[in-house]
Order: C-alpha cells, then sequence, then structure tokens
C-alpha cells in the first residue's frame, strides 16, 4: 500500500487499523513532495522535522491504544492565511513578519485536535484575494495556473501530496482549485468552519473550505472540524436534483458543458431524478451585490497595510485595495440589504428538491499563471453562505479537469456532502497525474 | 453618492474617478481605472434594486461569540 494512493478516510482508517504508521505516512507525503514541488509549487512553508517527530508521537499513542480523533496520523496541509503556533503566515506579502509567531487558527487547533500532522502552510493568492498568484502550477499540465486563490491547497492535492489540506474562499477561492486539481471540495456554510486565526479578506463573506481527494473525504474532515458537531445524515432514497442553467449554460465552454450534460444523463441514469429549476430574477445582480460587499470589507481591512506597508506591499494589491475604498457606505448597506433578499429567493429553490447542480467553472484552468481562474460560478453561493461542493466530472479536450458542483440549503453540509459522494460513485474518480 | 433615483454606471464613474484623484492622486487614480469602472457597473445594478423599507441589511458572523472560538 503507497500511502499517497489513499483517499483521506482509506489513510485514517489504515492508520487506525495498524496497517499503516503516521510516520511512514509522512515520510511518503515528503517524499512525492521531494519530487513534485520543483515544478507544481504547493508549498509556502514545510517542517519536516516537526511533523515527523509529531509523527513519532501520534505513532507511540495509537500503539499504546490511544487514537487523538478521526485524522489521527493523518498529513495536511492548511493555507498560508491561516495561523499555526509554530508557522510563520506570510499570506504572499512581503507586508507580513515571519519572524512573528501566533496561536493556532480555529482550524489548526480542530485539526490538531483530530489527530491530524500539519505539515506546513500552502502557498495563496497575495492575501487570498486578487492580488498577486503563488508560482504554483497545475500538476495535470505545468503550463496552467493550479487555481486559487488556495493555490497550493489544491496543486498539493491534486499532486498527491496529501490527502486533503484547507483552503478559503470569499469569492470562488476553494471549490475552483479543488475543480481545478481535479479533485473534491467543500464550502461550507458560512459559520460552520471557524475563522479564528484567519485572515480576512471580507468578513461577512469569507469561509474556511476543504480539497480532498474524495468526496467521503469531505464528510470525515467536515465532521471533525465543524463548529458545531453536525448530526449524521442519510442519503435521500431517491435523490431529487435541481439542475441550474440560464447563467451557469451561458457562461460555460463547450467542453464544460458537454461535460455538465453527459454527468447529469449518467446521474439520472443510475436513478436520480433531475428537475429544471429557474433561477430568481435578484440573481442576476449577484454579483455587483458580492463585489460592493467584499471590496468594501477588504479595503476597510486593508487600510492599516496601506498606511504602513506602503513600500512592500505590490502595486497590484494596493491600488486595487486603494480603489475599493471608494465604494460609499450607503452602496455597501444596499447591497447587504439585497444579500438577504438574495439569501430568501435562493433558499426557495431547495423546497421541492434536495440540492442544487450546476457546472463548477466556466472552464478548465486557464493558460499561465497570472490569473487563478474565473469564480462567477461560485460567487453566489460565497455570498449567500449557503454549502457547496464540488467533484471532478471529466477531463476536457485539453486533458484538464472539469467539475461538477452541488449547492444545498444553509446548514445541509452533510446533505451537500452526501450528493457529492453519490455523484462520484456514479461518475468515478480521476486517476490523478503522475 | 445618492442611491435613489438610480444612478447610471457613467455617473458612479464620474463619481469614483473625482474620488480617486481627490483621495489616491491622480497617479494612482489612472492605475485604478479598471477597478472604478467594475465599481461603477455594481454601483449602478444595485442602485436600481428596488427593495422594500422593511428590509434589514445582513452582517456577518460574530465568530469571537462562538463557543468554541471563545475558549
Amino acid at each position: 500500500m503507497n500511502p499517497i494512493e489513499l483517499t483521506t478516510r482509506e489513510m485514517a482508517a489504515a492508520i487506525a487499523q495498524g496497517a499503516l504508521d503516521p510516520v511512514s505516512a509522512v515520510e511518503s507525503a515528503f517524499e512525492r513532495i521531494d519530487a513534485r514541488e520543483s515544478q507544481v509549487h504547493a508549498w509556502a512553508h514545510l517542517d519536516r522535522d516537526a511533523a515527523l517527530a509529531e509523527a513519532k508521537v501520534l505513532s507511540a499513542e495509537r500503539m499504546a491504544g490511544k487514537l487523538r480523533g478521526p485524522l489521527h496520523g493523518v498529513p495536511v496541509g492548511i493555507k498560508d492565511v491561516f495561523h499555526a503556533k509554530d508557522m510563520p503566515t506570510l499570506a504572499n506579502s512581503k507586508t507580513m513578519d515571519g519572524s512573528l509567531r501566533y496561536p493556532d487558527s480555529g482550524v489548526a487547533a480542530a485539526l490538531r485536535k483530530a489527530g491530524a500532522i500539519i505539515l506546513g502552510k500552502c502557498t495563496t493568492v497575495e492575501f487570498a484575494g486578487m492580488g498577486v498568484p503563488p508560482a504554483s502550477t497545475n500538476p495535470w499540465n505545468s503550463a496552467h495556473t493550479g487555481g486559487g486563490s488556495s493555490s497550493g491547497s489544491g496543486v498539493a492535492v491534486g499532486a498527491r501530496m496529501i490527502p486533503v489540506a484547507i483552503g478559503t474562499q470569499t469569492g470562488g477561492s476553494n471549490i475552483r482549485p479543488a475543480a481545478y486539481n481535479g479533485v473534491a471540495g467543500l464550502k461550507p456554510s458560512y459559520g460552520a468552519l471557524s475563522r479564528k486565526g484567519m485572515l480576512p479578506v471580507a468578513w461577512s463573506l469569507d469561509h474556511p473550505g476543504l480539497i480532498a481527494r474524495a468526496a467521503e473525504d469531505l464528510e470525515l474532515v467536515f465532521t471533525a472540524l465543524a463548529k458545531i458537531k453536525p448530526e449524521p445524515v442519510a442519503a435521500p432514497g431517491r435523490w431529487r436534483i435541481g439542475v441550474l442553467r440560464g447563467f451557469f449554460s451561458d457562461k460555460s465552454s463547450p467542453d464544460m458543458a458537454a461535460s455538465f450534460e453527459v454527468a447529469l444523463g449518467k446521474l439520472s441514469a443510475s436513478g436520480m431524478e433531475l428537475v429544471e429549476m429557474p433561477l430568481p430574477a435578484l440573481f442576476a445582480a449577484h454579483r455587483s451585490i458580492h463585489h460592493l460587499i467584499m471590496s468594501t470589507e477588504m479595503a476597510v481591512y486593508h487600510a492599516p497595510r496601506i498606511a504602513e506597508h506602503r513600500d512592500t506591499m505590490t502595486e497590484r494589491h494596493r491600488i486595487m485595495a486603494e480603489a475599493f475604498a471608494l465604494v460609499p457606505a450607503g452602496y455597501y448597506l444596499q447591497a447587504l440589504r439585497a444579500k438577504r433578499l438574495l439569501q430568501q429567493a435562493m433558499a426557495a429553490l431547495f423546497a421541492d428538491v434536495h440540492v442544487l447542480a450546476m457546472p463548477t467553472t466556466p472552464d478548465t484552468a486557464p493558460l499561465g499563471l497570472e490569473t487563478t481562474g474565473d469564480a462567477s460560478f461560485q460567487v453566489a453561493w460565497s455570498l449567500t453562505g449557503f454549502p457547496t461542493t464540488t467533484i471532478a466530472s471529466g477531463l476536457a479536450s485539453n486533458g484538464l479537469p472539469l467539475g461538477l458542483q452541488f449547492a444545498g440549503a444553509p446548514g445541509t453540509d452533510l446533505l451537500v456532502i452526501k450528493a457529492a459522494m453519490a455523484a462520484e460513485a456514479v461518475l468515478g474518480r480521476l486517476t490523478l497525474p503522475d | 453618492m445618492r442611491l435613489k433615483p438610480p444612478v447610471s454606471e457613467e455617473h458612479a464613474y464620474q463619481y469614483l474617478s473625482l474620488n480617486a484623484a481627490l483621495v489616491w492622486g491622480l497617479g494612482d487614480a489612472a492605475k485604478m481605472d479598471g477597478h472604478l469602472h467594475s465599481i461603477a457597473a455594481a454601483m449602478a445594478e444595485v442602485s436600481a434594486l428596488d427593495i422594500e423599507d422593511s428590509v434589514e441589511p445582513i452582517f456577518g458572523e460574530d465568530h469571537a461569540l462562538d463557543p468554541e472560538d471563545a475558549a
């Protein structure tokens, strides 16, 4: 058994059963990192010695019959906007002081409590926003971006370095890199995972998220990390899935559109009931609503950094934050009122279906590293705070992964994960690149 | 800046451009032109929304109040 081939759930089970030692799991991860990191650049910080030391402690505990939690001995990565007590937080910005250490973020603490071993920090776009991207490349084709802003989290999982990583999403930053790397992702309900100790982009839109090898991993890790432990849910006897087209179909590339239809056909053939769902009228304004909220909150957060670190902040990020500071207060508040209406209108879509299905992205990962891709298919869900998952739906004609996205009503995270698991069982998982 | 009657994208852009020059200077204002256009478009769209008086803004959670995080 090669640990790098295992899903999170398989690895955790193998460790719990004694079939795999945490030290072997961590050593395998670093062997894979050594082999691929120089090309894909998934990591902003790694601490091999600390990870191996922790693995030895966890190994001894397991041999003594103690398991800390459901992720005992599993190596993971966290996006470099989450504080971890023994690592720097740089957020891909020279304005951050790499010598500083902070207490564990809520997510890092929850991972450790569950027994996970944090190998290091995964790369991010500057401050997880729309600033300078990292050098991370797509493991399927290094000429393409690995996505972002949770770039390293997606790439590290897609490159089979680790079975699961933590990202964040304010627009489309967690689900999109998951899809671009051919793996599974979860953007939970707003507030479901801790934002404590996580550098914000926009407080009312920020979500910690998961990127993992398989949909079943999302259930295991989300349950382990959730602030309020969710009650287990059973999959429905027959899935009733609302299909969203309109905006999503109009923006999809031919490859994405074809992949979506093939996936829907397979799901229907498997017995799932598909229902065409119209989008509410207010949906047309969702990106504008999101833009004004995100811009205002981001500008306020970065105001002191612009003042104090003008020379070290990239011009790209500074100019953007300065422009965002010009949004009038009344427009911010009007956008927050519109958000409430949109939440109500979107929640009504779930009255008669379990989840909604749509393409995850308009197309595959773009060529080059200047942009990390198009977030437009995630923005509505980041704005409303509704949970979403993505799984791979196949490969495009250029050999890059495409994704299928599910959205659920607020608080139905496990149901949306179950939908991803059911769909993944029908569609299969991609064989990740060597 | 007024919310109602709805502002046009052009009107919003002029407002933002003038403020950008005033607040950040002409040099930076020119560099942020693309952002100003995108904000102006968003302002025009949000300005055109009809929202009943009873609708209040919805803010984010205060995670400092979460029991687990407060520890």
